[in-house]
């Protein structure tokens, strides 16, 4: 019944609507597209060498007589898997520490939150960029990892916030009182009841991710050839703009797309669940 | 602004007010009127629409909200006129106090600025004026005139509630709207507030609407009073009339529901529950004993008279002679009871501690402070005292089932100090707890099927959800629905179900029925009084509220800055009181009838509860203290409990006798 | 409230301290500067490369506390040590330092305030096609990312330069070399909008949700009883105190913010701490990295204690 509520304010929503759909569509291209096209993303074409798009070359090729077309959903692809895992990862993250901490209070609450800050006066984007040459050679789930580790925080802060006040709720005293043990109240009265914040969060860490992740690759930072995302293909297309737009625009554009989507979704999410 | 004032008949007139929340009717035509210097009680439970009645008035909807009808202050019709041309009319003609003083100020600003501010906004005078005449209303409520530079946080909760009262006559407005103003404070403060409230009526010569679900307030305060249901209406008149003379089956329902400080007849609960949205017919004839079938074809206008009810067939007969001959005080005499729960010198005190990495100790709050209790089997013990006085942080301690600071607590004999993990677990069985409020007791996410199975899966018992909902008056069918499609009575019979799971000997009752309306509360407090019979329960019942105290107790601890200043049996307390607090807190709180409110002695307490270094606590706002005029042994020493647990150096027969 | 404020600084020194350390290490750890050394044509003994390293405290061969702690005293007296090159850590870091702070304190100041004032008007205009309008503008901002915008940005400044036929935009570097004044300014223009555009949609978002929780508030209410129109309840009571949590935001936003100025730096040429800490992470060159690190620390340790004093200047609540 519950479910039914917020898909019908999802509804109402056009501008969320719009958002899941073209999240929808950009998923469906990323992973589908390819198998449409002619080239495949690691082949060379010996004839065209930075070709404005065509029929043969849809979005153009690159100096190095590379697809743009196959090289950008590859790239998009990447950039799509790993912003899902990393946002899951450290909202999760979060959502353990901070209920934790809240809950508990005391020296542990203590610790954690003095951690917290730790890594939020670290600057992340840095650690990562400087941890990520060690990576190199490895998989890309070690990145995913790396980032996920630097995003959890201010999550982290929010979710022990409201823990906090969740923890004097008269049910979770109630289920204290009858000996329910402290996992258990967190799991099953806690967390539960942050659905929502935790949802929505994920939802915006998401297109975080995205962005971050393109920023670093885009810097040669994260995702390392010969595998490609979003932002390493923006890269190497930005330096000649203006002369050769198709190098860059479909990147671009795509992931402003995917961001805006995201972002849309869940602003929608938000008012859908949060009116409750 | 209103150029063409009358100089006689009513200053406020509302005609035909109807006011909807995006499309959902909240008010369904309401007329009345105020006369300057009149008191108008508006009556009502949670929902009836008295509020949205009263922000309509002022013209202070929230967006959402529509206004229809006519609001006429002194004949100028005012709904429907620009924010701009309203600004003008509101804080100077027509001024509102609202509820919940604490939200209601603006954190960052002094109360004095803001009381300033609204002189300023109507008279144009300089901040320096404005102020001075800011220290000035101050000083009418109450309020030291240093005091102006605190900000709303400073100040407690009566104080905050004289501000705003200060504020809303700054101009000397012909009407004054006060919703609710007193619900959110301890009842010697709202008898204080009360007292301002007529000071200022006095001062101003305003009309008062005065807004509240409290019966007994509308009976001290109002000359006439009109009662609202389901967004209407339903009978107005002269106080003394309706109270005597209820013609409509809710008023006179209403009458019995309450409880009373001054019995300890059985309540009888309005059945049902208001409604959600407006039903054809008659709103009150769902849950009306005197249904008829004409009762839901049309919905009965209020006819135009000095005393009239919007019924078909109104009732002429006293409201509540027929029920007297229902009292059914039983005073159960169990051959040596057992004790239940034994405490002995209670203490917690909590550190206040500053800085931010060596930590220094900078005080100490003496929440609880060396309390003695006594529960013994089939017995009900009420707990008496206003907020911050430490019953919440005592029943917390009672219920956590562990090693006190000091003292000691015992549950069915075993010195909780000394339980292992798996006895205190064991023991969490036998002490269970039902809490205020039926929003925050229940997991909204869950099912109260789940809920009520969370003892037993916990404890590893067999499921008897069906059995424990049919035992609180709920259908065993409605296991698998969610809180929030019960009603607020529903969802506490629901936490009492959760708190019969495990066949507990004692349960701890925290403030259990002051969240609910009236008409519901009776009906809880009557179900707890019978599952107590049924099933030889104990209870802690501890409330603010010593009317409803009255209802169950068998015996009485009066709690006053984390201790117990008086114990005793249920009648001894009630009607010869020994404690002046215990005295004052009777006198305090209203009666639910004007004659007797009106010719009652008070024995009114000034200031607020504030913690003394030394002597008894209670000596600041104590009158026999301040009788005394000189120094006492009371400014030295703390009184120790007596063996009939009075602690008080001037018991009320010794202080008889010296004076 | 000094007192309130000091225990907050000396809460957050410890914290810069402790990080500062704690990158150190990672950066010391991570990055490979002997490799860099060992490419060099012809290659150097490694006795060679191993006195070079030692006198450049960069061996990796040298445990990483020893490392540390030599890094730490040097600091502690005021020195950063020597870059990859050679040179003083401490005169590029004077030379570097206020390009990035010119940068960050006008795209901060042009962020912040015209972030707060535009959503405080949507909030007010709730709902309205100015509200959805500033809503969708915010979100496609805030769905670009700093290094597409900024080519944007240069795209943008390049066709109104060709179709004006005037010089108005710059964006390559501060200034030209030899120019005043107005070439410095002409030249912020553009990297101070790269940041300050993304600062006002987060700031417009932000604050138009708080201004959304004191439009229905209690005490906006009573502002209004009191005479006051909507729009002057809203501005003297609402605005004051939905500026509060705002401050907050302020102090959380701000890592965010100098990552933006890095990009920003880099892709406009500006010789800044963040374009010299990219290519540094590039070459190895530990201690550059370590000497940005404290920066940023330090900048945070700022923008935590401005967030504090702003809070308790504006909320009398948490003076004491």
């Amino acid at each position: 019944m519950r479910g039914t509520l917020v898909l019908a304010r999802l509804r109402r929503h056009p501008a969320a609507l719009a958002g899941f759909v073209t999240l929808t569509v950009l998923f469906v291209l990323a992973f589908a597209g390819p198998c449409a096209a002619r080239w495949d993303w690691n082949q060379i074409d010996f004839t065209a060498f930075r070709r404005p798009p065509s029929a043969q070359h849809w979005f153009g090729t690159t100096a190095t007589g590379r697809d743009v077309y196959a090289l950008t959903l590859r790239g998009m692809q990447k950039s799509l898997v790993i912003g899902l895992l990393v946002a899951v990862l450290s909202t999760g993250l979060a959502a353990l520490v901070g209920a934790f901490a809240g809950y508990l209070g005391g020296w542990p609450d203590r610790l954690l939150m003095w951690g917290v800050d730790l890594l939020l006066v670290l600057p992340s984007f840095l650690l990562v960029a400087v941890l990520s040459p060690s990576l190199r050679g490895t998989s890309w789930v070690l990145l995913v990892l790396l980032l996920a580790a630097f995003m959890w925080m201010v999550t982290a802060r929010v979710v022990r916030g409201l823990t906090l006040s969740l923890r004097e709720q008269e049910y979770v005293l109630a289920a204290r009182f009858v000996g329910v043990s402290t996992p258990r109240i967190i799991f099953r009265h806690i967390l539960p009841n942050l659905a929502a914040l935790l949802i929505i969060d994920a939802t915006l860490n998401v297109s975080l991710a995205i962005i971050t992740e393109s920023g670093l690759s885009y810097f040669g930072f994260g995702v390392q050839p010969p595998d490609s995302s979003l932002g390493t293909v923006i890269a190497d297309g930005a330096g000649a703009a203006t002369t050769y737009p198709w190098l860059f625009a479909p990147a671009a554009a795509l992931l402003v797309l995917t961001v805006l989507a995201v972002n849309l979704a869940g602003d929608g999410l938000r008012d859908a669940l949060e009116a409750q | 602004m209103i150029p063409n004032a009358r100089e006689h008949g009513p200053v406020l007139e509302v005609r035909e007010l109807q006011v909807s929340f995006g499309g959902k009717a909240a008010v369904r035509g309401v007329s009345f009127e105020v006369a300057a210097g009149e008191v108008l009680g508006v009556v009502g439970e949670s929902g009836s629409g008295k509020s949205a009645t009263a922000l309509a008035v002022m013209g202070l909807l929230p967006a959402a909200g529509r206004a229809g009808g006519e609001v006429l202050l002194r004949g100028e019709q005012l709904l429907g006129r620009p924010d701009r041309e309203l600004a003008g009319v509101r804080g100077r003609h027509l001024a509102m106090i609202f509820q919940d003083p604490l939200s209601a100020l603006t954190p960052v600003f002094t109360i004095g600025d803001q009381i300033a501010e609204t002189v300023r906004i109507h008279t144009g005078a300089t901040a320096r004026a404005a102020l001075a005449r800011a220290v000035e209303l101050l000083d009418l409520v109450g309020i030291p005139a240093a005091r102006a530079r605190s900000f709303p946080h400073e100040l407690s909760g009566g104080m905050r509630q004289r501000a705003m009262i200060a504020m809303a006559i700054a101009n000397d407005p012909l009407v004054l709207i006060a919703d609710e103003p007193t619900t959110a404070l301890d009842v010697t403060v709202q008898a204080q507030i009360l007292e301002v409230l007529r000071l200022a009526r006095e001062a101003t010569g305003a009309a008062l609407v005065m807004i509240t679900h409290d019966l007994g307030v509308i009976a001290g305060c109002a000359d006439r009073i009109a009662v609202m249901y389901g967004g209407r209406l339903v009978e107005q008149g002269p106080v003394q009339d309706v109270f005597d003379r209820p013609r409509h089956p809710y008023t006179s329902g209403l009458l019995r529901a309450v409880p009373r400080l001054d019995s300890a007849r059985r309540l009888l609960p309005i059945e049902g529950f208001p409604p959600q949205r407006p039903e054809p017919g008659c709103q009150f004839a769902p849950r009306c004993p005197l249904v008829s079938e004409a009762c839901t074809q049309a919905e009965p206008r209020l006819p135009d008279a000095p005393h009239s009810a919007a019924c078909i067939k109104p009732t002429q007969r006293r409201g509540e002679s027929e029920h007297e001959d229902e009292a059914t005080v039983v005073m159960k005499v169990f051959p040596e009871p057992r004790q239940v729960l034994e405490v002995r010198g209670l203490v917690r005190h909590h550190r206040v501690n500053r800085g931010a990495w060596v930590r220094r100790r900078a005080g100490v709050v003496r929440a609880v402070d060396g309390i003695n209790l006594d529960v013994r089997e089939g017995e009900t013990l009420g707990l008496v005292g206003e907020s911050g006085c430490g019953k919440t942080t005592a029943l917390m301690e009672i219920l956590s089932l562990r090693r006190p600071q000091d003292g000691t607590i015992s549950v069915l004999g075993q010195d909780t100090a000394t339980l292992s993990r798996r006895d205190r677990r064991a023991l969490r069985g036998e002490v269970q707890v039902v809490f205020q409020n039926p929003m925050a007791s229940l997991d909204p996410r869950m099912p109260v099927g789940d809920i009520i199975a969370e003892p037993l899966v916990t404890h590893g018992r067999p499921d008897r959800v069906g059995e424990l909902l049919a035992l609180v008056g709920l259908d065993p069918g409605d296991a698998g629905r969610y809180p929030r499609e019960f009603s607020g009575g529903q969802r506490q019979r629901v936490g009492i179900a959760r708190a019969l799971a495990l066949a507990p000997r004692l349960i701890v009752l925290d403030e259990p029925v002051s969240a609910l309306d009236v008409s519901v509360q009776a009906g809880i407090l009557n179900l707890l009084r019978d599952l107590k019979d049924r099933l030889g329960l104990a209870y802690l019942f501890v409330s603010h509220d010593l009317a409803v105290v009255r209802q169950l107790a068998d015996r009485v601890a009066v709690m006053y800055l984390g201790r117990i200043v008086e114990t005793g049996p249920v009648e001894q307390i009630y009607s010869a009181p020994n404690h002046p607090y215990t005295q004052a807190l009777l006198s305090a709180a209203p009666v639910p009838d004007p004659r007797a409110e009106r010719a009652r002695m008070r024995v009114p307490l000034p200031g607020e509860a504030v913690p003394v270094a030394a002597g008894c606590e209670f000596r600041p706002r104590c009158p026999r203290y301040i009788a005394f005029g000189e120094p006492t042994v009371c400014g030295s020493h703390r009184p120790d409990p007596s063996p009939q647990g009075l602690a008080c150096h001037f018991p009320q027969h010794e202080f008889a006798v010296s004076r | 409230m000094a007192g309130f404020l000091v225990r907050r600084f000396l809460g957050y020194l410890v914290l810069v301290v402790v990080a500062s350390g704690l990158a150190y290490v990672l950066a010391a750890s991570a990055l490979n500067p002997r490799a860099d050394f060992e490419g060099r044509n012809p290659r150097p003994a490694d006795s060679v490369i191993d006195a070079q390293l030692n006198a450049l405290n960069l061996n990796d061969r040298t445990p990483v506390l020893t490392r540390l702690e030599t890094w730490a005293t040097g600091v502690g007296h005021g020195d950063f040590g020597r870059t990859w090159e050679g040179g003083s850590v401490n005169a590029e870091l004077g030379r570097r330092v206020w390009v990035s702070l010119r940068l960050l304190f006008f795209g901060t100041l042009l962020g912040a305030t015209a972030g707060v004032l535009l959503g405080a008007y949507a909030a007010v205009n709730r709902y309205r096609a100015s509200d959805r309008l500033i809503a969708l503008a915010s979100f496609v901002v805030l769905a670009v990312p700093v290094f597409v915008l900024a080519v944007l940005l240069q795209l943008g400044a390049q066709s109104t330069n060709n179709a004006t036929g005037l010089p108005l935009f710059a964006w390559v570097g501060e200034y030209e070399p030899g120019a005043g004044l107005g070439s410095r300014l002409q030249h912020l223009v553009l990297p101070t909008l790269t940041i300050a555009v993304g600062q006002i949609a987060i700031y417009s978002r932000y604050q138009r949700s708080m201004m959304l929780d004191v439009l229905e508030a209690d005490f906006v209410r009573t502002a209004m009883a009191k005479g006051l129109r909507r729009r002057d309840a809203l501005l003297r009571h609402g605005l004051r105190t939905a500026l509060i949590p705002v401050t907050t935001y302020f102090a959380y936003n701000f890592g965010l913010l100098l990552l933006g100025a890095a990009f920003t730096e880099k892709i406009f040429g500006w010789h800044g701490m963040g374009e010299w800490v990219i290519d540094s992470v590039g070459r190895g060159d530990v201690n550059a990295v370590a000497a940005f690190n404290c920066f940023a620390a330090l900048l945070v340790l700022l923008a935590g204690l401005t967030s504090d004093t702003a809070q308790a200047l504006l909320d009398p609540r948490i003076r004491r």
